[in-house]
């Protein structure tokens, strides 16, 4: 552990502060993305250990949710979804002539809520990796099927469209080699195929060069924001005045971050709507009420923070970004899953420890630096497109030096903006991707293990908890389908 | 279906298409898999489910398509608002990108000559910006960020571009 914490706060700490620094941002300008600047920067860590490659992407992740709040507060644009509900009272407070305030409190409750989600990541997480330890290929199995049944949460108001996305990209995980017999299939006797389609490639096309043409499609603008300087004020006595706001946000937001699939957005809302059932004058919410920052903010950082428990304890990633990070543990041989404490438990509380340090990384940057990257904000989209799709060809290329990686990118760029104009969601494509040939593999080795019987899936408890789990997603997405479908129709 | 609702509808109707087309392939080249000796399923099976889910899928979604009158139901994407939206913009983009990557298959061509001509066309085409000392500083910044991104990612990440 010591060794672990010696090593962030050394070798480490560079790439928090840079990560933190990119993420915070990239978080800031509305229509780029954490998952975008991650997916972006993954091709750059091949260089790296996994530790300072965990500790760059684990930053920028923090740092992209944090950023979202500058142009939530001064422009009333969310740069990152989940800032939406700061705009409701961050950008009234700013008009009202109190950005700096708008902006410190804002800063104050990211960086409580991260602070309270760190500690209930660093108590659960260990514990939570003892049982997961114990887990066979049929636990690790049903454990994937939960992650995918969250498919059907995340496709929320069109479980179809969601589960089409899904289904492709299951069916783009499986060429290559199969995991089971090792033989070549789904190749079509194309050699390029022979690996399958590289991990990076699909998701530098499907979420980076995608929304790089939707960006190219959409119309530039001039962006208007509020007057007044942009600098941060922040003050001790608002933590004591809304110490409740801070806890029960904080604590509603982590709970809906372990929650996989449900994401700092749903959380913000969460606990915005708390604040304002709870106020006394509720009247006040939508017209500037410190509360309202306060508990968007706190609950969105921490949803941020608790959707790693999942992720490092059992290797289920609940969101985009969280199956990001797992593809590039995936990348750097790191075995995520169960196992990650037991075989790799220096990764994990460098996990751990890299949330504390970017976490007060987020604070400094935020406080120092958000008169400058208010400015930034302005920097016409014109003059990042093109690097970007620069970024990104070197970044496809660099997997295995192959003009082919490039060309299997451009082809899931078309298709990325393809779904965006079908209104498909990438979410679930991404996710399918990564996680059925984990389903597939575990299946099979179970199959293989209990000589062909699927019995022990309802037998073996966690497996039954898991799939009862699983079911239970399934059928409160296809419930919830049917009442908006009834809604619509009536 | 009014021509209007066609066009509107026509990203969905492509989409179920190349699903479709992804499917029948994976479902013909599993048929093609030998049967499993020491295992339960073989290497075809999830392709074949896959693939059979898939085109279930698509035509459920086609039956609501056509329940619905051929409009698009409202979801919830990940698009945020909607913006005005040129789609002859973003295929030229694409086509951009397309002629930036190939020009990659020429040995003869370089790295920095590509990148400049890329970042500097791009930024033109996405502002239509025709002034000249404009596009003179452009040029040089797309010279300059070429050379710059050669010598990092060759110096230091030891990428063969």
């Amino acid at each position: 552990m010591s060794e672990v914490f010696a090593h962030i706060l050394t070798g480490g700490l560079p790439w928090i502060v840079l990560g933190t620094a990119v993420g915070i941002f990239v978080g800031a300008i509305p229509g780029l993305s954490g998952a975008m600047v991650i997916s972006l920067a993954l091709p750059m860590t091949f260089f790296m250990s996994g530790e300072d490659a965990l500790l760059l992407l684990v930053s920028m992740y923090i740092g992209a949710t944090t950023g979202g709040l500058i142009s939530a507060t001064l422009m009333r644009m969310p740069g990152t979804e989940a800032a939406i509900m700061t705009t409701l009272d961050g950008y009234p407070m700013a008009a009202a002539g109190e950005p700096a305030r708008a902006l410190g409190l804002g800063v104050l409750a990211s960086f409580v809520g991260s602070m309270i989600a760190w500690l209930i990541l660093a108590l659960l997480s260990p514990p939570l990796s003892l049982i997961a330890v114990r887990f066979g290929p049929y636990e690790i199995f049903a454990m994937t099927v939960v992650a995918l049944s969250l498919i059907a949460t995340i496709s929320r108001g069109s479980l179809v469209n969601g589960l089409l996305a899904a289904v492709l990209g299951a069916l783009v995980s499986l060429p290559g080699v199969d995991p089971i017999t090792g033989t070549l299939r789904l190749t079509f006797g194309f050699h390029g195929l022979d690996n399958g389609f590289a991990l990076l490639p699909v998701l530098l096309g499907a979420l980076v060069l995608s929304q790089v043409l939707v960006d190219c499609g959409d119309a530039i603008r001039p962006m208007s924001a509020t007057r007044g300087g942009s600098c941060v004020v922040m003050r001790m006595s608002d933590l004591a005045r809304y110490a409740w706001t801070f806890l029960r946000s904080s604590l509603v937001g982590t709970w809906i971050g372990i929650l996989p699939g449900v994401g700092g957005t749903t959380a913000s809302i969460a606990a915005y709507s708390i604040e304002k059932a709870v106020s006394r004058t509720p009247e006040r919410f939508g017209k500037g009420a410190a509360e309202g920052i306060i508990a968007s903010e706190a609950a969105n950082n921490s949803g941020t923070v608790g959707a790693l428990v999942p992720l490092i304890t059992l290797g289920i990633p609940g969101s985009v970004i969280t199956a990001i990070l797992l593809g590039a543990m995936v990348i750097h041989n790191l075995n995520p899953g169960p196992l990650l404490f037991a075989e790799n438990p220096a990764i994990a509380y460098t996990i751990i420890g890299g949330v504390l340090v970017a976490n007060v990384a987020m604070l400094a940057i935020m406080w120092l630096a958000t008169p400058l990257l208010a400015r930034l904000m302005y920097v016409n989209k014109a003059y990042l497109l093109p690097p970007i799709v620069v970024f990104c060809f070197i970044g496809a290329y660099s997997v295995s030096s192959r003009l082919f990686d490039a060309g299997v990118m451009l082809v899931f760029a078309a298709l990325g903006y393809l779904m965006h104009k079908a209104k498909i969601p990438t979410g679930p494509f991404i996710i399918a991707y990564i996680l059925t040939p984990m389903a597939e593999e575990n299946l099979r080795s179970g199959l293989v293990i209990y000589d062909g019987s699927y019995l022990p899936l309802l037998t073996r408890p966690v497996c039954a908890i898991f799939l009862a789990v699983a079911v239970a997603f399934i059928v409160w997405a296809l419930v919830s389908e049917l009442r908006s479908f009834r809604k619509a129709a009536a | 279906m009014t021509r209007r609702l066609l066009r509107e509808s026509t990203p969905a109707l492509l989409f179920m298409l190349v699903v479709c087309a992804v499917a029948a392939a994976a479902i013909h080249a599993s048929m093609a898999i030998p049967p499993a000796v020491y295992e339960r399923i073989g290497s075809g099976a999830f392709p074949m489910a896959l693939g059979v889910l898939a085109l279930g899928l698509v035509g459920l979604k086609a039956l609501s398509f056509l329940m619905a009158g051929g409009a698009q139901e409202e979801v919830e994407s990940e698009a945020g608002p909607a913006t005005a939206h040129s789609a002859a913009k973003a295929f030229g983009a694409l086509a951009l990108i397309t002629a930036y990557f190939a020009t990659f298959a020429l040995p003869a061509v370089p790295f920095t000559l590509a990148t400049s001509a890329f970042t500097f066309l791009m930024f033109v085409f996405l502002t239509g910006e025709r002034r000249i000392p404009v596009l003179a500083a452009a040029l040089i910044s797309s010279v300059l960020f070429a050379f710059l991104v050669h010598y990092v990612f060759t110096s230091f990440f030891y990428v063969d571009i």
